[in-house]
């Protein structure tokens, strides 16, 4: 069963960007000029859709990987046995755009597997659930 | 069926602003009021949006959790029956008053606090845990060795025998001594708050060490453990009592500890390392809390039957004694040194000296106790950490590695350390010092050919 980032998770992330924002751009401004806020804010814009379509995974009989990552890329395995626990995580800006990101805790740490539907969570909860 | 937490829920969950909340009371009352009562509306929404729901799994004593909560963050938090590895059940005297429960859920892992903690009534903690109290265990407890290792935690005692009287020494020397004619604003803002606040901290320390006295002997007094099953059971607290069930598959350790202090009295305090159990700030994974050598060993016997007891193979050489004792001379030479001046160098130096000789005690008992041995079922380590002995009992499946290091001098006199690092201990290391080198070799090799690929 493979899984990627929902549709709607560009949205999440400039959204996201969206709450510093005023904050930052206030420093930029008082620091140089007017236009200082533009270039990160535009270098941002374009780069979240590259991140969003690089987030994609696959559940496998023993375990999970995931992959994600444009300039550093990521590739994670979780085998089932050392699975811990496993968790649905769902801020309000997730929630408006019908995401959700799973977080699977082993005994060392934990992997984030971030943007989902609202769908594909579930069903990697029931597979992890199931096996 | 999801159920909703217990009522008691939106006590703790508010309780956790009252910090913020009296604080901001001395800026702004109304900004107190204000949070207050936001602390309090949001811990109402949270335990009426919470749910949890426990499935029963065939043969397992723990359930599969599921909780939600969470009223801006909303969190769906998955447990398997298999992977509890503990559960402790906390009854306050509030809880108790309130008729409810704190259950907390850890799994095997690296996190510093539980997996999920919840609030339950005390009848749903019977059906769904069945708890029992074993009277008789209860009354077998014995007040007195309590008593002893209450009054001699190590910490405690050192800070009241060696940093109270210092810092008294130092607010005289600074109090009285410091008098014209030395003088100046500097030396008068000195006289003027340092001697109060150096007595204000001896004073401190004082009453610090009688309430964690107090604390340490109200937490173990009718302390118990029982084996139920597979699974321990462990009961500890007077005001706040606490259950703990641990899975004894999930015991990768026991350790035997004994300080200077309980030397004389031939009492051990008996502890275990399982996965996810004593992560919480202030638990404490305590076995047995202070027994003699018969009574922990008829203990460990019914309560740990699988675990490895044999006799020392490896000891350190003759000559490692020096390495034993180089640590604690060189703190008794700085104390000496210290002698030789006047004032508060003198109060330092006795409070070095002292500190230097409780440790060179334990150092020399650690060269002639310290050793490796094994069998079928483990290994056992007996070596020094800090201010106590302590004998660590290990399960084949839980030593990582063991490593061998040599030093040139050890090279010299074909001695060598000894270091070993377990699962699930992430910082923890045994190491035993000065052991001959060729028997060390031989050990290993023996170990490893019985612990398998």
């Amino acid at each position: 069963m493979t899984f990627s980032a929902s549709r709607s998770a560009c949205w999440v992330l400039v959204s996201a960007a969206l709450i510093p924002m005023p904050i930052v751009s206030m420093g930029l401004y008082t620091v140089g000029g007017w236009w200082w806020p533009l270039p990160p804010a535009t270098v941002w814009v374009l780069y979240v859709p590259f991140l969003v379509r690089s987030i994609v995974g696959d559940c496998r009989p023993e375990g999970i990987y995931v992959r994600f990552g444009v300039i550093w890329r990521r590739e994670m395995r979780v085998p089932f046995s050392t699975l811990r626990t496993y968790e649905i995580w769902a801020p309000p800006l997730h929630r408006v755009f019908r995401c959700r990101t799973v977080i699977l805790r082993f005994a060392g740490g934990s992997v984030w597997l971030p943007l989902l539907a609202t769908e594909t969570a579930a069903m990697i909860v029931a597979y992890v659930e199931g096996r | 069926m999801e159920r909703r937490p217990y009522g008691v829920y939106v006590l703790y969950d508010a309780a956790r602003w009252v910090p913020w909340t009296v604080a901001l009371w001395w800026q702004s009352a109304v900004g107190a009021l204000i949070i207050g009562s936001v602390a309090v509306a949001h811990a109402v929404i949270k335990w009426r949006t919470a749910r949890y729901r426990v499935v029963m799994k065939e043969g397992r004593r723990f359930y599969s959790l599921v909780v939600r909560q969470g009223v801006c963050c909303r969190h769906t938090l998955h447990i398997d029956a298999a992977e509890a590895a503990s559960v402790e059940v906390e009854c306050t005297p509030i809880l108790w008053m309130c008729g409810g429960r704190r259950v907390r859920v850890s799994t095997a892992g690296l996190r510093r606090r539980a997996d999920v903690v919840l609030y339950l009534s005390a009848d749903e903690v019977r059906d769904l845990f069945g708890l029992r109290a074993h009277r008789a265990a209860r009354r077998q407890t014995r007040w007195w060795p309590i008593a002893v290792l209450a009054l001699t935690g190590s910490n405690a005692a050192a800070g009241l025998l060696t940093v109270v009287p210092t810092l008294r020494a130092i607010e005289r020397v600074v109090g009285e001594q410091l008098v014209p004619p030395v003088s100046g604003v500097a030396i008068d803002a000195a006289r003027a708050e340092w001697a109060p606040l150096l007595q204000l901290i001896a004073d401190a320390a004082v009453i610090g060490w009688i309430v964690a006295a107090i604390m340490a002997f109200l937490r173990y007094v009718g302390f118990y453990a029982v084996r139920e099953e597979t699974y321990l059971h462990i009961v500890s607290g007077s005001f706040t009592r606490r259950d703990v069930l641990i899975d004894s598959d999930k015991i990768t350790a026991i350790c035997l500890r004994q300080t200077l202090w309980m030397r004389p009295a031939r009492l051990h305090t008996v502890s275990i390392t399982a996965a996810g159990y004593g992560r919480d700030m202030g638990a404490r994974p305590v076995l047995i809390p202070a027994a003699d050598p018969y009574t922990v060993c008829g203990e460990l016997s019914r309560l740990l039957p699988d675990f490895p007891l044999t006799a020392r193979e490896i000891r350190p050489t003759a000559g490692a004694v020096w390495r034993y004792v180089a640590s604690p001379l060189v703190l008794l030479v700085s104390g000496m040194v210290l002698w030789q001046y006047e004032g508060v160098f003198r109060h330092t130096a006795i409070a070095v000296t002292v500190w230097a000789l409780w440790w060179l005690c334990i150092r020399l008992l650690g060269a002639r106790t310290d050793g490796l041995g094994q069998d079928m079922r483990g290994l056992v380590v007996w070596y020094t950490r800090g201010l106590a002995t302590e004998r660590v009992y290990l399960p084949r499946e839980a030593v990582d590695y063991i490593a061998i290091v040599q030093s040139p001098l050890g090279r010299w006199r074909h001695t060598c350390r000894v270091s070993i690092r377990c699962f699930g201990e992430k910082k923890r290391r045994y190491r035993v010092w000065g052991l001959p080198y060729a028997a060390v070799q031989e050990f290993v090799l023996r170990f490893k050919k019985q612990q398998g690929p």
